[in-house]
This record gives structure tokens, C-alpha cells and sequence, in this order.
């Protein structure tokens, strides 16, 4: 099985996912982005990005009950797949090894 | 919540996505709400909204860009092929010897198919013009001559018809009918074309009136019958204007006065093919209404739409030899009485019309076959030559698809470049063919094919002519199904050549101008020639034994002396020129037309040579001998006491008639050869008495001398007994006038036509005949199957010459550097031209060999159409296989000549 690439987007969608576990939808996913990057994220480039992963088969979805704090609407969650979990991984491992013996000079960097 | 703003984000997200972003943002906006307070709540909310609606077109935008992509990929494949078909333009253009030849092969081939298909669609199958035309059935009579003779086709007679008539159940309706001319009176008396009908008839081809009403059956079928007519629309529209008060009117037809009836509707012009008024039977002959052995009618039939064709002829059968057993008189020993019915549609053109015309069509196929593996030649070798183009697309990165588009787009091009081609040479040979069906009188004369005969008075059904054949929507589908085929074949051909190869392999095969699998190539093309002879071969044989079949036709004599003799025949009104008085009328003419200038000699008689027979009849021996069964059956011909010495035929023996053998003297007859010596094997039958079942002649007359044979029914039939009575003393009012002149025949027309009206100017005129027309008529089947037969084998010779030229020109080509090293390491001119031609004559010779066996197996087929030539006569075989195989050679030379000149040091530079 080839490993699918992630961009840099695309690992930060995986691991909220992977964090979130069983509440990983739209909102939290936008959220705990937002709140350790410090970045400011459109909700519909979260659900593209979600849609393009389901779609190489690295996270499934379904749909949960209607919530009235919702307005009745639905939510739609994410899970990882083994192979989003693969991929994940060895996109971390490439990272980390090529981080290695770098941390000094990652850390004086600004 | 801001509603406007949430149904603007609603709305800027993909529908499939709407709900959870809506249901996200209705969270989220609650979550600020309860924690920051409204204010900011609906200020995130706009912040929110602004993001999704940048965010939304930033994507649809993205959308677009791929859509338009997809779009101009499409538009491009479709222009892309309209490239690959301009390419090929160009590249034909670049190479128009090949475009000529190609398209100029490929039209040749195209076009006689199509013209021939045109001819087989309009005779053979194109529907007959008559509503329910499958359920008709002609039924007909068997008789034989003789007891050793086959059974053939016969008439009716109206007694035997009531019989069948009133025992059959397979028919619906059943009609009699026979064809004759007759002259319609009137200011300007003209011949037309009459058919004699029961009631029966126009019911059973479901013919009805436009106007008036059609016969009832008391009107036809009873001796109460009175002389009623009805006219075609052609004629009603012609001689009466379409004048609605014609009915009741009477016309005259044969001088007798006749009331219209009816007009029958557009295009119905009878069985035989060209009728203008029908009348009835009972009136117009009613003695045969009661005359069992008044055999003249033709039979149609209706079969039930529930009764099979298979059940209705073998119910026929049954029939027919129930009503023939019933004969007055003994039943002939060993005949075989009977009935047969046949489908008018297997009746429409007589079996050698049929097998002629199938012939041709595999004939023309061939042609086209040939024509075909021509160009696949040509094909092969300009796909050979364009190898190095092929390498480097497959190269850079063609697909194989996109090369082989390529080359169906080369084979649609040169396909459809031969179709154009193709289907103007079709049209102009159909107008052409013209000259080979002249309109009007060309029927297949009795042929010679056992049981068939030639339907004298039918003859609609079995006509072919010029105006039946045309450019239809059918022939238009065949000539584009061949196209269709020839161009997947020229476009399948180069594609499997090219499938095997690797892009380096063709690129580095394709530096050089020979290599190891070029010669590869030339084994299949040595097959492909090698069949092109052997087709060739088959044409030619075919063509070779019509040459000798025509030539031993030419040279058959036929008993009479046929140039300088013009005839035209002249039917006088039974009731107005009765006995006597025709006979007055036919001496008065021939003494008026012996007197004009350039007249050598004038006579009259009843029946023109080698025109499918006149009359027929038995004659007895007197006394009859005990135990004589048999009469002989016998032409019976009227003459005059000229009409011999005009025509050349000699007097063998005894005397011929004088302008003494008038009535009241004793009968006397003359008699042919060959019925002479049937009658008297031994001795000599002058001076014998004889009966005769025609003319009167029954109660006896003898035999004053014997005639040399002549050819009546065709050239290829042997002579039939004849016998010969005196005008004079048996009067006929429809007689031919014959005229032998001095120099030109037919200029002597005006003369003759201005003596008839002299005498009586009321007689219709049918056109003039030269004898010399009679017998091209006579032979023109030989004659038109030789013509087409060798046009096509010489074309298919020629084509095959070509054939063998491109493909030894090929091999020189591609052997030049091997033919370099021979002749550096001191080959002759002798060895190379034998390295050459031992090629060429291997290829040629098993061409030769294939297609003779092939050839005597297919000429069997046409044994039909020879005459005194078996289909596999050993001269006719080897005479066209040395034909073939010079021309095989004579082809070979160019390139062989080019091989001999092939200097040493150029090749081995080349290599």
C-alpha cells in the first residue's frame, strides 16, 4: 500500500481529529485547530479539507442525531482510518527525523 | 441570530455540506453568545459569514478553471481528430501518385459493385409493383414433346382452368390472361399492347378502376359476353385527356368496336409489364372458352394468407395431373402430365436472368476484392515508408490509439475519396448500360436451360431494361456498407502491422531503408499477390469461355441469309380482312413493295428466326399407321412462295411452293430436314400425306419438298421439325412482311409504310425490323455477359499486374543492398534477374495453379450460359493461364531491369 503525502493543512485536520476521538466534527475540529495554532480557519475550507480526506479514504463520517441547540440540524462527524492513521504517522516520523539534532537551531530561529 | 446572514452562509456552502456548516455556526454562535454576550455574537457572525462567502467564490471560481479544462480537453479530441483527418489530406496531398491510385482503385472497385448491385437490386430483388405481390403465384401446365424429352412450363386452356378452378382450395382468386398486341383505331391508329383477361385476373393482382367499374364475371367468362375494354391511366390520360366521360364510349381495337368500362389506376400495366386495355376473354375469342386443347392463357393465382407456398404447389400438383389424366384421347405413353406453380417473384426473371446477374455481382466482387488487396499493398508499403514517423510519435509519447486514429483516419479518407469516385462511375455505367439493356423488347429468349421457357405474352415479368435500374436508397446503402468495409480493412491492416512494434525498434529499423522485418512484411504481401492472381485467374477463365461461347455462337449458322433483310409485321382485322380477302391483301402488298426501287425481293411468312419460337402443333402420318400413338411435334409456319429464296433457305429436295398452291388445289406442305428425316429415317417423305393440327391442314396434305433447317426459337437450340403451309392455302391475317433490298435495308421503311397505307391506311404500324437485329437480339445475353465479363477480367488483370509491380518493385528496393553485395562479390546480370523473376514466378505460379483448380470448380456454375464450350475446356484454361502469367512477368520487368542496374558501391553505401 503507497502511503498518501499530507499537506501541511491536512495533518493539522488528522491530528484534531485524532485528539477530538469521538467528537470530531466541523466545529471542534475548526476549534482545536484554531486554539493551538492561533490561526483563523473558514469553516467550509475545514469541511473541504475533511471531504478530500474521506475521499482518499484516510477518515470516515457519519451523521449524528439533530441537537436543538443546533436549530435541529445534525452533525456530521470523522474518525481516523488505519490508513489516515498510517499516513499520519509517517508523516510525523518523516518530521521528526528530520527534526532531529535541529532542535538548538530550531529554537534560535524566529 | 441574524436569519439573512445564516441563509447567506447556508447558501454559500456546497448543498451536501449545508447542514452540519449551518448547524456548526448556530453552535458556535450560541457558545459566544452565552459567553461574550449578543454584540459579539452577531459580530462573529458577519466575521463568519464574510469568511464563507470569500471563501465560496475563491472556490467557484477554482470550479470554473477545472471545467474549463475538461472542456477544452474534449473539444480538442473531437479537433484533434478533425487534425488527424486533415493530416491524412495532407499527407495524400504529399503523395498523390498514391492518392490517385489509391482513390482511382478503390472508386473502380466501388463503383461496378454498386452498378452491378443497382442492376441484381432492380431485376431481382425489388419488390414487385402489385399489392400482396408474395401471395401470387403463376401456375402453369407441364407438357413434354416428346416421351424422352423433359417436361416444360405450359398454358391454359379455358375448359382446364374452369377445372382447376373449381376443385382447388389453395387460391383465394385465380385468373387467365395472354398478352398481344392489338392496333387501337381512330384518327391515328396506333399499336398498343393488349391483355386478354377473365374476370379473375385483375381481382387476383387486386388491380381497381379509378374510374368506371371492372369486369364482372358473366362479362369475361360467358359467350354472352360483350366487347367491353378498360384503358391503363397511361393511355386514358394520353389519347383521352383524362376525360372523366370516356365511359361508355367505344373504341375500336383490332377494328372492332369495344365500350370503355374503366380506367385502372396509375402504373398497373399488367404481367405484361407494358398493357394499355384489357378485354375480356369471351369476346375476344370466345370459341376458346369451350376448346380443351385451346391452350394460350397464363395462369396468376392468389395464394391464402393461411396456406403455405410449399402446400399451394403441392396441392397444384395433385391437381394438374388429375386434370391432365382427364385428356381426350390416350394418354401419352411415358409423360408425366402435371401441374407446377411458382411464386411470381421466382417468376420475374427467368433462371438465367437470375444466374447471369449473381454471376456478375461475385464477378464485380471479385474485381473489388483485388482492387483491394491492391491498395492493402499499397498500404503496407507506404505504412513501411512511414515507419520513422510512427517511431518517434510512439516515442514522444503517442499512444497506440492515437496511431492507429491515425490510420483509420488515412483509410476513411482514401474510403470515402472512393466512394464519391465509386458512386459517379456507378452512375454513369447505369446510364451507359443503356447500350447493354436497350429498353422495351429485350426478354431472354427460350432458354436453353431444360423446362424453362421464355413466357410469350408474360414477358412484364421476365423483362429487364435500362428504366429498372437506378441509384436507390438500397443500392446507396450497399455502396456505403462496401465503403465502410474497404476503409476498415485499409485502416486494420496498417494498425496490426504497426501493433508489434517498439518505438526503438521502429525508430532504429526506420533509420535504415531496409531491414529484417521488411522482408517479414513481403511474405504476407507475396500471399496477398499470390491470391490476386488466382482471382484473376477465375475472371478470366469465366471471360475466356463466354469469348468462346459467343465466337462458336457468331459462327452458327442459323439457316437464313440474314443481311440486307428488313421485316415488319402487320396484324389486318379478322373481321374486316376474313379468308380470302388477307390473302388478296398480303399478294397486293408484295407485289407493290417488289416493285419499288431497290427492292430485290419481297414475301411474307408468320414467324421471324430465332425469336423463341411462333407456333407449335403435332403432325401425323396418312393413313394413320395402328398403334401410332404419337404425333411429331412440329413448328407450323405460314410463308409465301418467296419467302425461301428471300431468306436463303434451300430447297433439299422436291419442289417449293408456287403461285399455283392456291385454295381450292390440292393442300400441299413442305416440310424441314429434320422433320423429314424423323418421318422417314429411310427413304424419302415426298409424296407422302400428312395431317398438320393447325391451319386447317388436319384432314391431309403432302409433302412436295423438303427445306434446309432454320434456327426459329434461338441460335443455341438445335433445329425443331418444321413444317411450312402456303398463305394461300391457310390465310392468316397477322403476317410479317419481309424485304430483301438492294443496299440499305432500312431506308427502305418510308417506301414500305407508304405502300401498307396505300392499301389501307386505317393498319397500325409496329416498327421495322432488321433480321441482322433480330439475331443481335437473339444472342445478346451471350453477347452482354461476354462484354461485362471480360471488361471486368481485364480489369482484374490489370489490377493485378499492378499488384505484382508494386510488390517486386518493393523487394528490388529492399534488397538493393543484399543485390549490391552479389553483384560486388560477382553476381551476373543473369543471377540477379533470376534472383528477381524466380520470385515473381514463384508468386505467379502458384497464383496459376490455385486459381485454375479454383476455376474448375467455379465454371461450373456458369455451364448455362456456354454454347458448345464444356466449362472446363483445357485450351480456354491454358490460354488464359499464359495470358496471365506473361502479363504477371511483363509486370515483373521494370523492377527486375532496376535490380540488373543496381551498382555495387551506391548500394552497399545505402546499407
Amino acid at each position: 500500500v503507497v502511503t498518501p503525502t499530507l499537506g501541511e493543512f491536512e495533518q493539522l485536520v488528522l491530528l484534531a481529529v485524532l485528539r477530538l476521538e469521538h467528537n470530531a466534527y466541523g466545529a471542534t475540529v475548526r476549534r482545536e485547530i484554531e486554539a493551538r495554532t492561533s490561526r483563523s480557519l473558514g469553516i467550509s475550507a475545514v469541511y473541504t479539507t475533511l471531504e478530500r480526506l474521506e475521499q482518499k479514504g484516510l477518515v470516515r463520517s457519519w451523521t449524528g442525531d439533530p441537537t436543538p441547540e443546533r436549530g435541529g440540524r445534525r452533525r456530521k462527524y470523522f474518525a481516523l482510518q488505519p490508513l489516515g492513521a498510517h499516513a499520519l504517522k509517517s508523516a510525523h516520523d518523516a518530521y521528526t527525523g528530520m527534526v532531529v539534532g535541529l532542535e538548538q537551531q530550531l529554537k534560535k530561529l524566529r | 441570530m441574524n436569519r439573512l446572514l445564516l441563509f447567506l452562509i447556508e447558501h454559500a456552502t456546497p448543498a451536501c455540506d449545508r447542514e452540519y456548516v449551518a448547524g456548526d455556526v448556530a453552535e458556535r454562535f450560541e457558545e459566544v453568545r452565552t459567553s461574550e454576550g449578543p454584540a459579539a455574537a452577531s459580530a462573529w457572525l458577519r466575521t463568519e459569514a464574510a469568511r464563507v462567502l470569500r471563501q465560496a467564490l475563491a472556490h467557484r471560481a477554482a470550479v470554473r478553471r477545472r471545467w474549463t479544462v475538461i472542456r477544452e480537453h474534449r473539444e480538442s479530441a473531437m479537433s484533434s481528430f478533425l487534425q488527424d483527418i486533415r493530416h491524412a489530406c495532407r499527407a495524400l496531398g504529399r503523395a498523390p501518385g498514391f492518392a490517385v491510385i489509391a482513390i482511382a482503385t478503390l472508386g473502380l472497385g466501388i463503383g461496378v459493385n454498386t452498378a452491378m448491385f443497382a442492376v441484381v437490386n432492380g431485376v431481382l430483388l425489388k419488390p414487385l409493383p402489385l399489392a400482396g405481390a408474395d401471395r401470387l403465384m403463376m401456375v402453369h401446365l407441364l407438357s413434354r414433346d416428346s416421351a424422352s424429352a423433359p417436361a416444360s412450363e405450359d398454358v391454359w386452356s379455358v375448359p382446364k382452368f374452369q377445372e382447376f378452378l373449381a376443385a382447388q382450395q389453395a387460391y383465394e382468386d385465380a385468373g387467365l390472361f395472354f398478352g398481344m398486341p392489338a392496333s387501337l383505331g381512330g384518327d391515328q391508329p396506333e399499336p398498343i399492347q393488349t391483355e386478354t383477361v377473365t374476370s379473375g385476373y385483375l381481382r387476383t393482382l387486386d388491380a381497381r378502376p379509378i374510374l368506371g367499374r371492372a369486369f364482372g364475371p358473366e362479362e369475361t367468362d360467358t359467350a354472352a359476353a360483350r366487347p367491353l375494354v378498360m384503358l391503363s391511366h397511361a393511355l386514358w390520360t394520353r389519347r383521352f385527356g383524362s376525360d372523366a366521360r370516356v365511359l361508355g364510349r367505344s373504341i375500336a381495337i383490332d377494328d372492332l368496336p369495344h365500350t370503355i368500362i374503366g380506367v385502372l389506376a396509375p402504373g398497373f400495366r399488367g404481367l405484361s409489364g407494358q398493357a394499355d386495355a384489357w378485354t375480356p376473354l369471351a369476346s375476344r375469342w370466345p370459341e376458346s372458352l369451350t376448346a380443351r386443347g385451346w391452350h394460350s392463357y397464363y395462369l396468376v393465382a392468389r395464394r391464402k394468407s393461411e396456406v403455405s407456398e410449399e402446400a399451394a404447389r403441392a396441392s397444384v400438383a395433385v391437381l394438374g395431373a388429375q386434370i391432365q389424366s382427364t385428356e381426350i384421347g390416350s394418354p401419352r405413353p411415358g409423360s408425366a402430365p402435371g401441374a407446377l406453380a411458382r411464386s411470381l417473384h421466382a417468376s420475374r426473371a427467368d433462371v438465367d436472368v437470375r444466374r447471369a446477374s449473381l454471376m456478375l455481382l461475385g464477378a464485380v466482387g471479385f474485381v473489388l476484392l483485388i482492387a483491394c488487396v491492391n491498395l492493402t499493398n499499397l498500404v503496407v508499403t507506404r505504412t513501411l515508408a512511414r515507419r520513422r514517423d510512427v517511431a518517434l510519435r510512439l516515442a514522444i509519447g503517442a499512444t497506440r490509439f492515437r496511431v492507429v486514429r491515425q490510420f483509420a483516419a488515412d483509410g476513411l479518407v482514401l474510403g470515402v475519396g472512393g466512394a464519391i469516385t465509386g458512386l459517379m462511375l456507378s452512375a454513369f455505367l447505369l446510364r451507359a448500360s443503356v447500350w447493354l439493356l436497350p429498353e422495351a423488347s429485350v426478354f431472354f429468349r427460350t432458354s436453353i436451360a431444360p423446362g424453362v421457357a421464355r413466357m410469350l405474352g408474360a414477358e412484364g415479368l421476365t423483362r429487364i431494361g435500362a428504366s429498372m435500374v437506378g441509384l436507390d436508397f438500397t443500392t446507396l446503402v450497399f455502396a456505403a456498407g462496401a465503403t465502410l468495409l474497404t476503409a476498415l480493412l485499409l485502416a486494420v491492416v496498417p494498425a496490426w502491422r504497426t501493433s508489434s512494434w517498439q518505438p526503438a525498434d521502429a525508430l532504429r529499423a526506420g533509420m535504415r531503408s531496409a531491414s529484417a522485418r521488411g522482408f517479414g512484411a513481403f511474405g504476407a504481401r507475396s500471399v496477398l499477390v499470390t491470391v490476386q492472381v488466382a482471382l484473376a485467374l477465375v475472371l478470366l477463365s469465366g471471360a475466356g469461355l463466354m469469348i468462346r461461347s459467343a465466337i462458336r455462337l457468331h459462327a452458327t449458322d442459323i439457316g437464313v441469309r440474314p443481311d440486307h433483310v428488313v421485316t415488319l409485321g402487320i396484324s389486318l382485322s379478322p373481321h374486316i380482312y376474313a379468308g380470302p380477302k388477307s390473302v388478296a391483301f398480303f399478294d397486293q402488298l408484295v407485289d407493290r413493295v417488289r416493285a419499288l426501287p431497290g427492292v430485290e425481293s419481297a414475301s411474307v411468312a408468320t414467324c421471324l428466326p430465332v425469336s423463341g419460337g411462333c407456333s407449335n402443333t403435332e403432325m401425323w402420318e396418312l393413313p394413320k399407321r395402328p398403334g401410332a400413338s404419337d404425333g411429331m411435334p412440329v413448328g407450323v409456319f405460314w410463308a409465301g412462295p418467296n419467302y425461301f429464296s428471300l431468306l436463303g433457305i434451300r430447297l433439299v429436295s422436291g419442289r417449293g411452293f408456287s403461285h399455283d398452291d392456291i385454295a381450292g388445289r390440292p393442300k400441299v406442305v413442305l416440310i424441314s430436314e429434320t422433320a423429314a428425316r424423323r418421318l422417314s429415317p429411310n427413304g424419302s417423305p415426298l409424296g407422302k400425306t400428312v395431317s398438320v393440327g393447325q391451319g386447317k391442314f388436319g384432314d391431309g396434305a403432302e409433302i412436295v419438298g423438303v427445306v434446309s433447317d432454320v434456327r426459329y426459337r434461338t441460335i443455341e437450340e438445335a433445329p425443331r421439325p418444321a413444317v411450312y403451309l402456303p398463305v394461300a392455302q391457310s390465310p392468316r391475317t397477322a403476317m410479317r412482311l419481309f424485304v430483301r433490298a438492294q443496299g440499305d435495308a432500312v431506308s427502305l421503311a418510308p417506301a414500305i409504310t407508304r405502300e401498307v397505307r396505300a392499301i389501307d391506311a386505317s393498319l397500325a404500324l409496329p416498327a421495322f425490323k432488321t433480321l441482322e437485329a433480330q439475331i443481335d437480339d437473339a444472342t445478346w445475353r451471350t453477347r452482354v455477359a461476354t462484354w461485362l465479363l471480360s471488361a471486368l477480367a481485364t480489369l482484374a488483370a490489370l489490377l493485378t499486374a499492378i499488384g505484382i509491380f508494386g510488390v517486386m518493385a518493393q523487394v528490388v528496393l529492399q534488397r538493393t543492398g543484399e543485390i549490391g553485395i552479389r553483384v560486388a562479390l560477382g553476381a551476373q546480370r543473369r543471377d540477379v534477374l533470376s534472383l528477381v523473376l524466380g520470385r515473381a514466378a514463384l508468386i505467379t505460379a502458384t497464383g496459376l495453379i490455385a486459381g485454375t483448380l479454383a476455376a474448375f470448380a467455379l465454371t461450373r456454375l456458369m455451364s448455362t450460359f456456354l454454347y458448345q464450350t464444356a466449362p472446363d475446356d483445357p485450351l480456354t484454361f491454358l490460354s488464359v493461364a499464359g495470358v496471365l502469367g506473361a502479363v504477371a512477368l511483363l509486370a515483373c520487368y521494370i523492377p527486375a531491369r532496376r535490380a540488373t542496374r543496381v551498382d555495387a558501391v551506391i548500394a552497399l553505401k545505402g546499407t
